[in-house]
C-alpha cells in the first residue's frame, strides 16, 4: 500500500514537472507571450504597435529604455514621466525574451550574441532570417506595409493573441503569404 | 516448388509505408503551424533514410542498390517495351522502376537535409544547432528555398510513380500494391 502510494505521488510529482514549460525540450507555449500593460499601451501604443516584451531580451530593453536613449527614440523624442518610465521598464523587463517560456522569445534569445543587444526588433537574428525570402516589394514596396517594424500589417493575430505564424499572415496588396 | 517469393524484406515495407505516412504528415503539417510534430516527422524520416541506405549497401536481396542498378541501355530497352505494351518482367525492380527508386531516394535525402541544416540556421532548434554547427547564411538561404520548393517536385514525382505503378499492375497483370504489403510475388 505505501509503496502505491509512493508510486502514485512519483507519478503526480512527474505530472506537474510535465505540465511546466516544456515537454521534452518542446516548448509548451508558441508564439509570443501577449502580455499587456496599461501605462505600456497608453504610453506607447500611441505611436506605435506596443511590442510585445518577448520581442527582445532584458539587456535591450534596458538600453532603449533609458532616460537619454527615449530622448532620441529612432529620431522622436519620446521621453516619459519618470515614474511611468520605471513601471515600464519594469514591465518590459520581467516579460523579455530571455525570461521567457515562450517558443518564439526562446528562438529570439538564442539567435542574439550573448553580447549584443539589439535595439530594433527587426536587426533581432532570427526575425531577420525568417522574413529573408519575402521580396522587398511586398514590404519596403508596399504602401500597406512600409517597413518590417509593422509586425500587425501583416501578422494578423500578433496584437491580440502574440501569434505569428505564417498560416496567420495576410500581405495586404499581395494576399496569403505561403512558405 | 512455390510459385510465391518474397521479394520485399519487412524493413522494405516498413520503409516504404512509413515515409507514405510521415511524408502525408509533415506535409499537412508545414502549413497547419504543428511545427513541432513536422521536424518529429522529419527526423523518423531521416533515421528511416539513412537505415535504408545502409541496407541498400549491405543487405543481400532485392533491396541491394546493385541488384536494381541497370546499365543505361536496359533502362532504354526497358522503357521503349513499356511504350510498345510488351514490357519484360522483372522479379525485382524493373529498370524503369529502378530510375523511380533512386530519384525519389536522393529528392527525400535532399529535402531531409535542406530541413535539417535550415531548421538549424532559421529556427535555432534541432540537432545541427544544439550541436553548435551554424550554417552559413548563403547555404541557409539556399537550403531553405530547396525545403519549400522540394515538396512539390516531389509530388509531381510522386503522382509518375504511381502511375508507373498501375501501368505495370495492368501490364503484368500482378497486384504491385499489395506486394508491398505482403513482400511477396508471383514468379512468372
Amino acid at each position: 500500500m505505501i509503496r502505491f502510494g509512493l508510486l502514485l505521488m512519483m507519478f503526480f510529482t512527474m505530472q506537474s514537472a510535465f505540465a511546466a514549460d516544456s515537454f521534452m525540450g518542446i516548448p509548451r507555449f508558441k508564439g509570443v507571450e501577449s502580455v499587456k500593460s496599461k501605462v505600456y499601451q497608453s504610453n506607447c501604443a500611441e505611436c506605435h504597435f506596443a511590442y510585445f516584451p518577448g520581442l527582445l531580451p532584458a539587456r535591450s530593453w534596458q538600453k532603449l529604455m533609458t532616460k537619454s536613449a527615449l530622448k532620441d527614440h529612432f529620431d522622436e523624442n519620446a521621453e516619459l514621466d519618470e515614474g511611468d518610465r520605471q513601471e515600464i521598464l519594469a514591465f518590459l523587463v520581467e516579460h523579455a525574451a530571455d525570461h521567457s517560456h515562450y517558443k518564439r522569445s526562446i528562438k529570439i534569445r538564442r539567435s542574439i550574441p550573448q553580447l549584443a543587444a539589439p535595439l530594433r526588433i527587426t536587426e533581432v537574428p532570427y526575425i531577420k532570417r525568417k522574413h529573408s525570402e519575402i521580396p522587398a516589394r511586398l514590404i519596403k514596396g508596399n504602401k500597406k506595409v512600409r517597413s518590417l517594424s509593422n509586425c500587425a500589417r501583416c501578422h494578423t493575430q500578433a496584437e491580440d493573441k502574440g501569434v505569428f505564424d505564417d498560416d496567420t499572415v495576410f500581405i495586404k496588396g499581395y494576399g496569403v503569404w505561403d512558405d | 516448388m512455390s510459385n510465391v517469393v518474397l521479394v520485399w524484406d519487412r524493413f522494405v515495407r516498413l520503409f516504404h509505408w512509413s515515409i507514405v505516412v510521415l511524408f502525408t504528415l509533415a506535409y499537412y503539417t508545414s502549413s497547419s503551424g504543428d511545427d513541432d510534430i513536422h521536424a518529429i516527422a522529419g527526423y523518423l524520416m531521416t533515421v528511416l533514410l539513412f537505415l535504408r541506405i545502409v541496407w541498400g549497401l549491405l543487405s543481400t536481396g532485392y533491396a541491394r542498390f546493385t541488384q536494381f542498378l541497370y546499365p543505361f541501355q536496359e533502362i532504354w530497352q526497358h522503357g521503349s517495351q513499356i511504350c510498345c505494351n510488351n514490357p519484360r518482367h522483372y522479379l525485382g525492380h524493373s529498370p524503369m522502376g529502378s530510375v523511380m527508386v533512386f530519384v525519389l531516394l536522393l529528392l527525400i535525402l535532399l529535402l531531409l537535409l535542406s530541413g535539417l541544416i535550415s531548421q538549424g540556421w532559421g529556427e535555432y532548434e534541432g540537432p545541427l544547432w544544439f550541436m553548435g554547427l551554424m550554417p552559413s547564411d548563403e547555404v541557409g538561404h539556399i537550403t531553405k528555398y530547396m525545403h519549400a520548393r522540394l515538396p512539390d517536385i516531389l509530388i509531381v514525382i510522386i503522382v509518375l510513380h504511381v502511375a508507373g505503378v498501375l501501368l505495370a499492375c495492368y501490364q503484368h497483370q500482378e497486384n504491385l500494391v499489395r506486394s508491398m504489403f505482403t513482400g511477396c510475388k508471383n514468379k512468372k
